[in-house]
């Protein structure tokens, strides 16, 4: 033996095997589990998140036709399929162009639609032989010779398949009944009866001729990382009325559902992680406390102070590791479940589980363990080895900024890479801490005022109980104030976020548009649908106009290239008048016309496009028409909802004010499907009109709004159950003061009766003032999320003052009592003595 | 002079057994479930104790001393035999009920203190009066913290307490509620040498005092040999020491 020994640094496989005696005697399980949860709960909502996202963006992508399409009226000059070619980019074109299908006496205006051997780059197309035949699901389109027409077309003109039709000066025997196409979209002006027809025969249908009416479609398919270049590359070359479009710009309903759903979603996973954190952290502390003790020792027998510190931090990595594996298995298994569960509702089939989900969630575990449970481990390798002797020398906490710092750091870091939105992190992660300290003190004081208000001796025990360790009884508070708040904010945005898509898309939407109407047929027309019992959104003139000068300085010249107001320069918009407001119209500044208006050059602007444009109340707009044009007054900035699929307008002028200028009519009407025989009617009484039946169009982003629901649905269940993980987690690390405190009040002589009503007023206490707290944050906290991130209005929620308080004095109270009927079981005598 | 030998069989509340034997124990095992299987901490111990005794019981570490005065206590559940605590038979009263016979008739001093750190000297004090409701709980608690010598501390919370005024609160909160027994295990076993000695004239005062039943446990000779009575914990059962 030397004389000398010197202690050796631990190894793995000795902290491997205090690992397995602490696991055995129960110490780590707590933490092991929370953890386990935690990875559980945030891989299940990665899983499946990224399963429902992925299938949004391939249905969003079918209604668009491609991943990034390139919409111009004349023929790109650049040979864009070498160029995609050459990028690792699929590539198809299309022309749609309106054409008179003629059959005999009849005759149908349709969108012809031109196709190339790869069309549909995405989605399937459905067609089928004959009325009374099955739908074919195919993923071609028509090959050269051939012509699709849509069901209706074949109607109005009183054809079957096979018949045949004139198309400009070609003549085609239809040979397939078009019962759906992927690429719908496009605006509701293309949705004209659908003609289908192969590249190779437009030539000899001479309808192409300079000044026709036809748009480019091109469209491309790749990777992001192939795509993101290639839109530069793009969007370096385009002219004026040349527009890219991708999913979010496309459709504006379709791109704002799924936008706030893709929020929501993460959201959510944002709620599971900081739950989970704080699950973690409560039961580190635990398990801390619970070691100062062995600490002590290992000090005495003269373990050095960072030797402790490298045990227990590989002790925790490594039951991390095996905590987090294990929870990536069982939340893939959790999402699989989900999936069958939901396999009658989630339409079509969802893309497979991927592997960035069970990585993001590996080192979410981890990360968790480090941010949450590193602060209080530390302490353990400061405790002094004097405590052997004297029980109460608990460590202080090592310059606390720094510690708290880092963890507050790796928190930030996971915030952010889960909401993949800086302002989003930046904003919780400051109102967090601002409101935590201003909650503090609150909390602090009300909890000081408890103790003063007299009441029977449960009632004294419950609140002096609270009071003892302040520090603790302050972050059990906060535990189950930000839970609550959590679920609160995802309960109440979820019916926000439901209520909002259900009104977006109201049962009775318009499905059916009447454009080029008239004039002298207006009042003909509403004549007619009233007395048909047809509602209507009402006949707007539309007068085509361009912007020509704002505030007298030419409008190319003062907006710039790259801004996003040169769209709305660089083509005609649809201008009107109205003397009312339509219901989907919000006046935000400004005023809404008086009778004295009547005639004058003002014009009431949409927000969004007065924002692109840099203009408010009082600049002026000069739009021009034709040879005549009009300096106006901007008077009011408008909200609008594109959603509601009633005839909108980004520019509108009092009655009077365009008087002269030729104008054609809109409206919008509802007719139920088992009335549809009606639109014939209508078609033969007034033949000049456009009828455009949306239908279709509905449907699809119906479908897209449900399986977002059902989604936003069970990712709520996750974050309920992470929910409840925080309050078993933060009654487990005051159990054993509860328990010792039980056993010495029966000692005395308490019963349980007394020791029931007390512990159920300490957490009936606690739940109410942490329900307080999670109002006060909720308020905060939507207050933002609402106006930035979904969009939606903000209304101060008042029942959650009420049923908060209500909930979370019922949540903790239940809960705390069920899990403290230890203190009240267990024999007093066994506790005593653990101590 | 063992219990076996006074006693003949004793029937729950008789009035004779009131006035001669306020504490007993008969044919008492106890067992536990340990890793290695079930343990037999007490086995076959009898006992009797007179009203107004002190009884000191000694013992090996680990011997089960606070095991039997848990038992004794009704703080415990018993394996077999029977304690009859004023004559009520304690095997056969629930948890609630036994509760209620240790507010009635049970004082504790533990070795260590067991104040609740929530509360004050004289909160701790009152909290067996008020558990058993009784009014002018501050009174008696502030008038047997004077007697205990600590008139002064009486707002200060346990922390804010030396060793030896923690555990003269405990004694303050035992005889608060004026018990017919009082069981003290080992209760000056964390205490220096003076200051123990100060806390078991403490306790003998009051034993006097109120004519309470004393059972110590405890390692100090000096302490036993003050008790009338002096008792061995050997092999699960009790011997007379000499
Ligand atoms: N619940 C239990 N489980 C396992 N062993 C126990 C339990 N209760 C007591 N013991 C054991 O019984 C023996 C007696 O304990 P105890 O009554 O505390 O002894 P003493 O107070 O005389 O030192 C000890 O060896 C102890 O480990
Ligand atoms: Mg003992």
């Amino acid at each position: 033996m030397s004389t000398i020994t010197t202690t050796r640094s631990p190894t793995v496989s000795l902290a491997l095997k205090l690992l397995w005696r602490e696991w055995r005697g129960g110490e780590l399980r707590l933490l092991l589990i929370a953890l386990m949860i935690a990875v559980t709960a945030s891989c299940a909502v990665g899983f499946f998140t990224d399963r429902v996202e992925r299938a949004l963006v391939r249905q969003a992508t079918e209604f668009l036709g491609a991943d990034l399409v390139l919409r111009t009226s004349r023929a790109f000059p650049e040979n864009l399929r070498a160029e995609a070619t050459q990028r690792n980019l699929q590539y198809s074109e299309q022309l749609v162009f309106p054409s008179m299908l003629i059959n005999g006496e009849k005759m149908l205006l349709s969108s012809v639609k031109v196709v190339d051997d790869h069309y549909p780059l995405k989605g399937e197309v459905k067609v089928s032989t004959g009325r009374d035949q099955v739908a074919k699901v195919i993923k071609q389109g028509p090959s050269s010779g051939e012509l699709w027409l849509e069901p209706r077309v074949l109607e109005s003109l009183n054809m079957e398949v096979g018949d045949s039709v004139e198309l400009g000066a070609s003549v085609f025997t239809v040979s397939q009944m078009l019962i759906q196409e992927p690429d719908r979209g496009g605006g509701l002006f293309s949705l004209q009866p659908r003609a289908m027809m192969h590249q190779s025969d437009i030539a000899a249908t001479e309808v192409i001729q300079p000044g026709s009416r036809i748009r480019y479609r091109y469209l491309f398919n790749g990777s992001e990382a192939d795509l993101e270049p290639f839109r530069d590359w793009l969007e370096e070359r385009l002219k004026p009325g040349e527009r890219i479009l991708d999913i979010q710009r496309e459709s504006p309903s379709l791109g704002t559902t799924l936008t706030r759903a893709q929020s929501y979603l993460n959201l959510s996973g944002l709620m599971a992680v900081i739950m989970a954190g704080i699950a973690i952290a409560m039961a580190a502390r635990r398990y801390s406390e619970r070691h100062y003790d062995t600490a002590a020792l290992l000090r005495c027998f003269g373990q050095p102070q960072r030797h402790i510190l490298k045990l227990y931090s590989l002790q925790l990595m490594m039951a991390g590791t095996l905590a987090s594996a294990a929870g990536v298995g069982l939340g893939w298994m959790a999402q699989y479940i989900l999936v069958e569960l939901l396999s009658g509702l989630v339409p079509g089939t969802l893309p497979g589980p991927g592997l960035v989900p069970a990585l993001v969630g590996f080192c979410t575990g981890m990360l968790v363990l480090a941010g949450f449970a590193l602060p209080p481990l530390l302490r353990l390798s400061d405790v002094t080895p004097l405590r052997v002797l004297r029980r109460d020398l608990s460590p202080l906490p090592r310059s606390a900024w720094l510690v708290y710092g880092l963890s507050a750091l790796l928190i930030l870091m996971l915030l952010w890479a889960y909401s993949r939105d800086l302002k989003l992190t930046l904003v919780i992660a400051g109102i967090g801490s601002i409101g935590a300290l201003i909650l503090g003190v609150l909390a602090w004081i009300l909890l000081r005022s408890l103790v003063r208000i007299p009441g029977p001796l449960a009632w004294r025990l419950a609140s002096k109980n609270l009071l003892r360790h302040p520090r603790d009884s302050l972050s059990q508070l906060f535990a189950f104030g930000i839970t609550l708040a959590a679920m609160a904010l995802i309960l109440i945005v979820r019916s926000d976020l439901l209520q909002s898509w259900q009104e977006q898309l109201p049962d009775q939407a318009p499905n059916n548009f009447l454009i080029n109407i008239q004039p002298w047929q207006v009042e003909e027309l509403e004549g007619y649908l009233d007395n048909k019992q047809i509602p209507h959104s009402g006949v707007y003139p539309m007068v085509r106009g361009r912007l020509s000068h704002i505030n007298g300085q030419e409008a190319a010249k003062t907006i710039p290239e790259q801004s996003p107001g040169r769209r709305a320069i660089s083509r005609e918009l649809n201008l009107t008048w109205s003397d009312t407001l339509a219901a989907d119209n919000r006046i935000l500044e400004g005023r809404w016309w008086q009778p004295e208006d009547q005639g004058k050059p003002y014009i009431s602007l949409e927000r969004d496009l007065a924002r692109d444009l840099g203009v408010g109340i009082g600049d002026k707009l000069r739009f021009s028409f034709g040879d005549r044009s009009v300096e106006s007054e901007i008077i009011s900035l408008r909200s609008l909802d594109w959603g509601s699929l009633r005839p909108n307008f980004y520019v509108i002028y009092p009655p009077g004010a365009l008087e002269g200028l030729p104008a054609n009519f809109i409206t919008s009407f509802y007719l139920p499907n088992d009335r549809s025989a009606e639109l014939n009617q209508l078609i033969q009484q007034f033949p000049t009109l456009t009828l455009l039946e949306v239908d279709r169009l509905l449907a699809q982003i119906r479908s897209i709004i449900e399986q977002v629901s059902i989604a936003v649905e069970y990712v709520l269940m996750f974050v309920l159950a992470a929910g409840i993980t925080v309050l078993f987690a933060a009654l487990a690390t005051s159990i054993d003061e509860r328990l010792q405190e039980g056993a010495l009040l029966r000692t005395l002589g308490g019963n349980s009766k007394t020791l029931r009503r007390m512990l159920g007023l300490e957490f009936l206490l606690m739940g109410a003032l942490a329900g307080i707290l999670a109002a006060l944050l909720d308020e905060a906290v939507s207050f933002w999320l609402y106006q930035q991130l979904f969009k939606l209005e903000y209304n101060p929620n008042l029942a959650l003052w009420l049923w908060s308080p209500l909930a979370g004095a019922a949540l903790v109270g239940c809960s705390g009592l069920l899990g403290t009927r230890k203190v009240i079981k267990q024999s007093p005598l066994k506790v005593l003595r653990e101590l | 002079m063992t219990g076996l030998n006074n006693v003949t069989i004793l029937t729950p509340q008789t009035s004779s057994d009131q006035t001669t034997s306020i504490l007993a124990a008969r044919n008492l095992g106890k067992e536990v479930q340990a890793q290695q299987g079930i343990i037999s901490i007490l086995s076959g111990l009898d006992l009797d104790v007179n009203r107004g005794e002190s009884v000191a019981i000694l013992g090996a570490s680990g011997a089960g001393k606070s095991t039997l005065l848990g038992l004794l206590a009704g703080l415990d559940t018993i394996t077999s035999g029977e304690v009859l605590l004023n004559g009520q038979a304690l095997s056969h009263l629930d948890e609630d009920k036994r509760a209620q016979v240790r507010s009635d008739s049970v004082g504790f001093v533990f070795q260590n203190f067991q104040l609740l750190p929530a509360l004050t000297a004289l909160e701790n004090a009152m909290l067996p009066l008020e558990l058993k409701g009784i009014n002018n709980a501050e009174a008696e608690a502030l008038q047997i913290l004077e007697r205990v010598g600590l008139a002064s501390r009486v707002e200060h919370y346990p922390r804010q307490l030396s060793g030896g005024e923690q555990q003269r609160v405990a004694i303050a909160r035992a005889f608060a509620s004026r018990p017919q027994l009082l069981f003290a295990d080992e209760p000056t076993g964390n205490l220096d040498q003076h200051t123990g000695e100060k806390i078991i004239d403490l306790l003998f005062q009051l034993n006097e005092e109120q004519h309470t039943t004393l059972i110590l446990v405890t390692h100090d000779i000096r302490l036993a040999e003050r008790c009338q009575r002096r008792l061995e914990l050997t092999d699960g059962r009790l011997e007379p020491m000499l």
